[in-house]
């Protein structure tokens, strides 16, 4: 499995190791790395590389690179779970993870891995268990102190069934909070066809619940409600692609009935990640997009964005980019709405609108200068990138999901749960070409 | 705390020799972290090893784990004084915390000094049969560490038959580290096996029951002893055919887990058993396995390489799609569009979603794939707008119908005059002229237009052939090739190779007015230093002093159709790839062999039973 964990700052120094094999020399895998990976761009080509017998494989984040290594045929997509798994751990323990928070914890992270991998092999890697026994300030001394009875109830939880979740919590107020959550993804052709769209979605649970609460969840899924044949059709149905859910969740009762059944965790976790194309409807379009040459150090771009949801709703954060050429000198900007500005660092006009009411349609202009080069031609070099759409709509699930039920029943407590649900869709790699 | 990670200065070794050995306790602790911290950006510290065990008996434990940390780094360049600290360890491998016990196993056993396996082996056999799962799921990974520290010592002590005990314990997360021990132990085992392997604690000759705990262990366990048990599983070999169906039906549910890891070892086990127990039905069956589980397999291979996932993963996830679709070419029929190129993608996306394209492309979805290479063709990338300009070639070659419209699209590619563009351009219609002779050549005035552009030696020579087999319907031929016999000398040896053999061409279709040059070519190829060109000139020489007639049969004979190459791998290769599904070798398209120097073959069950298999059917006698 993996031999040894790397962290590596943009330069490529070692800045925190940890080996899990005896067949590592971290000095030297750094010094491979730094030389033969970075220094070559070959990171950027793949995260995945061999040198000799050692294979590195990478994570970029924040300013770091994160290094597994490895001498036998690993598990590749095991080792970049575990890596993107152990990252969120640190978060929920220092926060942002770069390089000073990374140093500056580094007794803490020596601490966490100890615990979550042994021999190169993960292990337990839920947050809320390893709190119970590792804290900010690491090993926490009083539990140890505590006697046999506490603590033979973490190895419990460290190895047990119901793993993510704790014996004995109590709440005064029984709450549980849904966040459904969509990232739309859009590709649009010049013409304003869709070529593809699909949304990855997933529903956050937050759950105050006291004792071990049977959960049951429904949704308005062709699956399921063709599984209650009795349920009135109330809601259109979606056809889910895909769905994954958390641990918690009953895989065997889901494969043989669809009903998604769990004891969930204390705190907010993602229940379940779904993903839907057919009735996507995306929230923002483009309309006659045109880019016009005249001359060759001018361009003129032009288009309509129209926002296709109820005018109930609106957009928050829409941030549009509209790409220009690396030669771009200066521009004539004219937006109908919000504020929209040449960003030379992002080779982009950036448009911003901070509310994007639903069924509005705004109109963007712009006179485009160029500085004119020597090759000639500026404008037909370019290779005219799509316009991206950052967004969020509050209350709209642009798949059309819709949360039907929740049922709460604790055995020996019977309480009344109180129940919330939002939704908010936002824009995945939401493409448009000019 | 960055203070600690300051650089050495001078002396600074003494400093800390000093601090390790003062009475104050911060001090220590202050000078343990920094000894860890310089250890940990991969300083040399061993010299210290002596003053930093000195703590290892100290009762605070926050410096204990310091402490045991420090010992597993550098053990190995002290053994001797390494040894000495199996007392300590021991001790606190009885200590009452179960915490404190399993830090103790898993720190001891990570010792890999050789010595060490002597008082490793009371304490670990205990660990194995502690009261609490902590430590038995700690002494069960302990066990194949201590095959690393002494083979020998570990064979003989029976820990096998222990770890193949926790197989069936009651913990789920002690049964999927023990697989995984298992495991590991059995893929460093090497040819030679290991003594002490029974039937009864090999992998692959798990008993049925046994099957059943892990199965069962499966709902259980934590997502990643799920991959350990299934990837232990994918070592089995199932003794019916019923009992394999049994494990694939049990085996479906985890397509729906959240881990990526949890859902391609699911995929990696499914696809074994449509490679084994899938070719022992009649072909009905089969064919109805095949649609079962490719539709279960397809969607949450299509969410792997999509949206939510990072960018690694998605990788990972699009190599395998790319081998498995090469096998069950329907897995993912009309999902063509998934594999769209988006403008942020990185570039090792983009690179394969172009591969996973042109294998899925059809007659229906030609169109619209045309149209997205076209884009792609006009990217910044350089590689990536050659494989897209290579794309639309080789969907001329895969889709007869679709050919004129290709060409049409590298002709305005052609156009746009970016000059790598242009020369992959050419390089491809090289091999659709191939593909169609005769068709399409009346493109071949606007090839020339651009003669004069091209630098790179594949170019040149594809544009060169072009020119020699339709010398006939080019007007100046001659003039053309004058030009590349003028840069003779300057060319690469696979270009002038290719002048050698147009000029031969276009003498045997004009005779008349081309015999100076082509005396020109022959000289300057039997003169050449290079034997290739030498002894080829000289072969063409004397045929075509000998006999004219013949050297036309020879020379312009018709060709070779050349084939759709889409699917990449031959049927052994693709096979072995497949038994690799979700790991480097996946990943590279690689045998693992093939990058890993000392890699030893685990003995592959799975397929002699292919093997078996068609005997069988020879035999006319389809199990099950």
């Amino acid at each position: 499995m993996i031999g040894a964990i790397l962290f590596l700052n943009s330069r490529g120094d070692i800045i925190l190791s940890r080996a899990f094999k005896d067949n590592v020399n971290i000095r030297a895998f750094g010094e491979a790395f730094r030389t033969q990976v970075i220094a070559t761009k070959l990171a950027d080509r793949s995260p995945v590389n061999t040198l000799g017998s050692v294979s590195f494989l990478h994570m970029r984040h924040e300013n770091l690179y994160i290094v597994a290594t490895s001498r036998s045929n690993v598990n590749a997509a095991l080792v970049f779970t575990f890596l993107s798994c152990m990252l969120k751990i640190f978060k929920g323990y220092f926060g942002t993870v770069n390089e000073e928070n990374v140093k500056e914890s580094f007794v803490l992270v020596q601490e966490l891995l100890d615990e979550i991998v042994d021999f190169g092999y993960p292990q337990n890697t839920e947050v809320d268990v390893l709190k119970m026994y590792i804290t900010v300030q690491g090993l926490n001394m009083d539990l140890l102190t505590r006697g046999k009875e506490s603590q033979s109830e973490i190895s419990m939880k460290v190895t047990g069934k119901i793993n993510w979740r704790k014996d004995g919590i109590k709440y005064r107020k029984n709450e549980v909070f849904l966040d459904v959550v969509e990232d739309v993804n859009l590709l649009m052709s010049q013409q304003g066809t869709i070529l593809h769209r699909d949304v990855s979605g997933k529903v956050v649970m937050k759950s105050f619940l006291s004792g071990t609460p049977e959960c049951k969840f429904g949704l308005n899924d062709k699956g399921m409600l063709e599984k209650e044949r009795s349920s009135a059709k109330k809601h259109s149905e979606i056809d889910l692609e895909d769905v994954t859910f958390h641990q918690c969740v009953r895989l065997g009762k889901f494969d043989a009935d669809r009903t998604i059944s769990f004891i969930p965790p204390d705190g907010e976790f993602v229940l379940m990640k779904y993903r839907i194309q057919d009735t996507v409807n995306p929230p923002f379009r483009v309309l006659s997009p045109t880019v016009r040459e005249l001359g060759k150090t001018r361009l003129e771009i032009d288009f309509k964005v129209k926002a296709e949801f109820s005018s109930r709703l609106f957009g928050t954060s829409v941030v549009i980019n509209v790409p220009c050429p690396k030669q771009t000198a200066s521009c004539k900007i004219n937006v109908t709405t919000g504020r929209a500005r040449y960003e030379a660092e992002h080779h982009a006009i950036v448009w911003r609108v901070r509310r994007f009411p639903g069924g509005s349609e705004f109109r963007f202009g712009a006179e485009v200068e160029l500085i004119s080069s020597t090759s000639g031609g500026a404008a037909t070099h370019w290779s005219r990138p799509p316009i991206s759409f950052q967004f969020q709509v509050p209350m709209l699930a642009a798949s059309g999901l819709h949360v039907r039920f929740l049922k709460v029943h604790e055995p020996k407590l019977s309480y009344q749960a109180v129940k919330w649900v939002r939704y908010i869709s936002k824009a995945g790699q939401y493409e448009c070409r000019i | 705390m960055s203070k600690f990670f300051q650089t050495t200065k001078k002396g600074e070794a003494h400093e800390l020799k000093e601090e390790l050995n003062s009475d104050n306790r911060e001090k220590q602790k202050n000078a343990i972290k920094k000894v860890i911290a310089s250890m940990t950006v991969g300083r040399d510290v061993s010299s210290l090893f002596s003053d930093v065990t000195r703590l290892i008996s100290t009762v605070s434990i926050d410096i204990k784990k310091l402490v045991y940390l420090y010992i597993m780094n550098n053990a190995k360049s002290q053994p001797e004084k390494a040894v000495l600290l199996a007392g300590a360890f021991v001790r606190d491998s009885q200590n009452e915390s179960p915490l404190i016990r399993g830090l103790a196993i898993r720190t001891m056993s990570a010792i890999n000094v050789e010595k060490m396996a002597d008082y490793l082996a009371d304490p670990l056999r205990k660990a194995l049969r502690d009261s609490d799962p902590y430590v038995r799921k700690t002494a069960a990974i302990a066990v194949a560490k201590m095959f690393t520290i002494n083979k020998l010592k570990a064979e003989e002590g029976g820990f096998l038959d222990m770890l193949q005990e926790l197989l069936c314990d009651s913990n789920p997360t002690v049964v999927s580290n023990a697989v995984a021990s298992l495991c590991e132990i059995r893929e460093n085992s090497g040819a030679g096996g290991l003594r002490g392997a029974t039937s009864s604690n090999d992998l692959a000759e798990f008993k049925p029951q046994t099957v059943h705990t892990l199965l069962n262990a499966l709902n259980e366990a934590s997502e990643w002893g799920q991959v350990y048990i299934l990837e232990g599983l994918c070592g089995y070999t199932a003794k019916t055919l019923d009992e394999a169906d049994m494990i694939a039906e049990r085996i479906v549910p985890r397509l729906q887990h959240s881990n990526a890891a949890v859902v391609l070892a699911a995929v990696k086990i499914l696809v074994q058993y449509l490679e084994t127990w899938g070719k022992r039905v009649s072909p009905d069956i089969r064919e109805e396995n095949i649609r079962k589980f490719c539709g279960k397999m397809a969607p949450p291979l299509v969410s792997l390489m999509s949206g939510s996932q990072e960018f690694e993963i998605r990788y990972v996830a699009l190599r395998n799609i790319t081998l498995i679709i090469q096998r069950f070419p329907d897995l993912l029929a009309n999902q063509i569009k998934v594999f769209f190129v988006k403008y942020n993608d990185p570039i090792y996306i983009k690179l394969e979603k172009l591969d996973i394209m042109l294998l899925l492309v059809d007659p229906t979805t030609v169109d619209i794939c045309l149209s997205e290479f076209r884009e792609y063709a006009q990217e910044i990338d350089v590689e990536f707008v050659r494989k897209s300009v290579r794309a639309i070639g080789r969907t001329a070659i895969k889709i007869d119908s679709a050919t004129q419209k290709c060409i049409d699209v590298l002709l305005k590619l052609i156009e746009t005059k970016v000059n790598y563009v242009v020369q992959e351009a050419i390089i491809v219609i090289k091999d659709i002229f191939r593909k169609y002779p005769n068709q399409y050549e009346s493109i071949i005035g606007a090839l020339c237009e651009n003669l004069d552009t091209l630098d790179e030696p594949d170019a040149k020579a594809s544009m060169i052939w072009i020119i020699g087999e339709y010398a006939e319907r080019i007007e100046n031929a001659d003039e053309l090739l004058e030009m590349f016999v003028d840069s003779f000398e300057d060319e690469t040896n696979f270009v002038k190779l290719s002048i050698l053999s147009a000029m031969v061409k276009l003498f045997l279709k004009r005779p008349t007015d081309t015999q100076e040059l082509l005396q020109r070519v022959l000289k300057l190829a039997s003169d050449s230093d290079i034997p290739d060109l030498r002894d080829r000139g000289y072969m063409y020489w004397r045929l075509l002093s000998a006999d004219p007639e013949a050297a036309k049969e020879v020379v312009l004979a018709s060709k070779d159709v050349i084939n759709d190459a889409t699917s990449k791998y031959d049927t052994g290769l693709l096979e072995e790839l497949l038994m690799n599904i979700s790991s480097l070798s996946s990943v590279y398209h690689k045998p693992p062999s093939a990058f890993l120097p000392d890699y030893l073959h685990p003995p592959k069950r799975v397929v002699y039973m292919e093997d078996e298999d068609e005997e069988d059917q020879e035999g006319g006698g389809a199990g099950g």
